[in-house]
């Protein structure tokens, strides 16, 4: 019971949303650096996937998450959020070069992606 | 406007030129790019000379606030911080016992103390205590503060100059550039941004790989080559280009039969955007597209020495370039929007993030092999294009300079 619960949380997001659900425990990422290392290590497929996923809804949860104040969102709609950010994460990827990472560019390990100040705030 | 001439972008005629006829179309030499002795003259007469670039102030707003900066070309490091009478001031970051680094990365303080033996000093420099003063000899604390290196604020960029006496005012060295972007509203945006690599590249090729278009088509063609090149520009030419004593500028058009990809259309609808095309350019900003380009994308302003400064419609670029010996640069290039006050504002952004930051790593692809192909000695000399003036430009200046001229 315990882990079932554990396992919504993780999961929750505001329920017109539920059926993007199965997205959150992997692709709901804070940092820009940590959503483009698990994109660069997704087989394309999953990012096609993904992205077909998240643009037609795009509108909705803008509609959504603007009624919030970025800086106290609840877990969910954050959860909310991640899925987006992480949709213009995928979108070069999927419009520009249809693959995991760009090609012919400098290699991956030379490239430093550096934190910047936190642009929203989850309360739990 | 009116009245400024359209440049024809995909035929044979070399525009560039035409206007700055007094400049050479020659060949350059290799020598400058690859030299050791050539560097240590830049090191001297450029970088220990000029008012270089250290941050902005975002990082030290409130009293207190610092943050250190590295100059490996000046082989120190600076404390930028914000005293107590509200003023940024830059600090070589030494102790005045034994030289230790005082500080590291940044924070909030009200002293800064020596790790090593506990000597402090305040956030205006003063030194405060001496642990165990009794035991020195003749100590004149009055000499003892950090020492200072000027530092000058403009428009929210934190400049520093490390000569004792610096020739020119930070505002004569931004010269035409300064004027030209003194109103744009770089204070109200904040880094969304930032990326960086150290490669195997000299600091002017590396510059280089920034402030020309004809690189696009190629160089980009995993990424956003067609928003910049079409029909009407095959070869991402500047629609302007403007040369001055040291700084230069050029406009990048976009491609008007560019259509936007999804993510695309979401961000232009939620703010400003990097491929924004037309949306932009009914809103405008003062200081950008100076000689009103229909087609304007964005402007590459580029502020001598070793920084170029991208300026657009809501947001702007900027490319450091810190040379640590001849054939090695460290590069960091930030991404700068107004804070997103909705989530709308702040996914859109991020599309426009997403993408230049993976344009950037197409655009650092080709400066190593550049630099290796130099050093081989294949070749003595390289050659610039018409439209790759600006290149020329920057090579002809610091020619100057480090032949003692000013």
């Amino acid at each position: 019971m315990v882990v079932t619960e554990v396992a919504t949380a993780m999961s929750a997001l505001p329920p017109e949303f539920s059926h993007l659900s199965p997205f959150v425990p992997t692709w709901t990422i804070a940092t820009e650096l940590g959503r483009n290392e698990f994109r660069t290590r997704q087989p394309y497929v999953k990012i096609k996937e993904f992205y077909d996923a998240l643009i037609p809804c795009l509108e909705q949860i803008t509609e959504y998450l603007n009624k919030l104040s970025l800086n106290a969102l609840p877990r969910d709609a954050a959860h909310l959020l991640e899925l987006a950010l992480m949709a213009m994460e995928v979108a070069p990827a999927v419009e520009y070069y249809q693959g995991s990472d760009v090609p012919d560019s400098v290699a991956y390990e030379k490239y430093k992606i550096f934190p910047v100040a936190p642009r929203y705030h989850v309360v739990d | 406007m009116g009245g400024v001439e359209k440049l024809d972008l995909a035929g044979s005629t070399r525009n560039y030129h035409a206007r700055y006829p007094e400049m050479s179309t020659g060949p350059v030499p290799v020598d400058p790019y690859i030299s050791d002795a050539y560097f240590e003259r830049e090191r001297e007469m450029i970088f220990r000379r000029m008012w270089l670039l250290a941050g902005r102030t975002e990082k030290v707003l409130r009293p207190g606030d610092y943050y250190v900066r590295q100059f490996e070309v000046l082989n120190t490091s600076l404390i930028i911080v914000r005293g107590t009478d509200n003023r940024v001031r830059a600090f070589q970051n030494a102790c005045r016992h034994r030289g230790t680094t005082l500080a590291t990365g940044a924070g909030q303080c009200k002293y800064f103390t020596c790790k090593f033996h506990g000597w402090v000093y305040d956030t205006e420099g003063k030194i405060r205590h001496v642990a165990d003063e009794a035991q020195f000899f003749n100590l004149d604390k009055s000499k003892l503060h950090l020492q200072e290196v000027h530092c000058e604020v403009w428009k929210g960029f934190v400049y520093v100059n490390f000569a004792e006496k610096p020739r020119e005012t930070l505002l004569e060295q931004l010269a035409e550039t300064g004027v030209q972007l003194q109103d744009f509203p770089f204070e109200d945006m904040v880094v969304a941004g930032h990326w960086g690599a150290t490669l195997k590249a000299n600091w002017k090729l590396f510059i280089d790989a920034f402030q020309e278009g004809y690189h696009v088509a190629t160089v980009h063609s995993g990424t956003i080559h067609n928003y910049y090149t079409g029909k009407k520009n095959p070869y991402c030419r500047p629609s302007s280009v403007r040369l001055y004593r040291r700084n230069r500028g050029l406009t990048i058009p976009f491609n008007p039969d560019f259509k936007l990809h999804r993510s695309e259309e979401y961000a232009v609808k939620m703010g400003e955007a990097l491929s924004q095309g037309e949306a932009g350019l009914a809103k405008s900003l003062p200081g950008v597209n100076p000689e009103n380009d229909d087609n304007f994308s964005f402007d590459i302003n580029g502020m001598f020495p070793n920084f170029l400064l991208d300026t657009s419609i809501g947001f702007f670029f900027i490319h450091e370039f810190w040379p640590i010996d001849a054939n090695t640069t460290r590069w960091e290039a930030t991404m700068h929007f107004p804070l997103p006050t909705n989530a709308g504002a702040l996914i859109g952004q991020t599309q426009s993030l997403s993408l230049l930051r993976d344009a950037f790593r197409e655009d650092i692809g080709t400066s190593e092999g550049s630099q290796a192909g130099m050093r081989s000695g294949a070749l003595k000399e390289i050659n610039f294009s018409d439209p790759e003036i600006t290149c020329r430009h920057q090579f002809d200046v610091i020619d100057r300079m480090v032949n003692g001229g000013w």
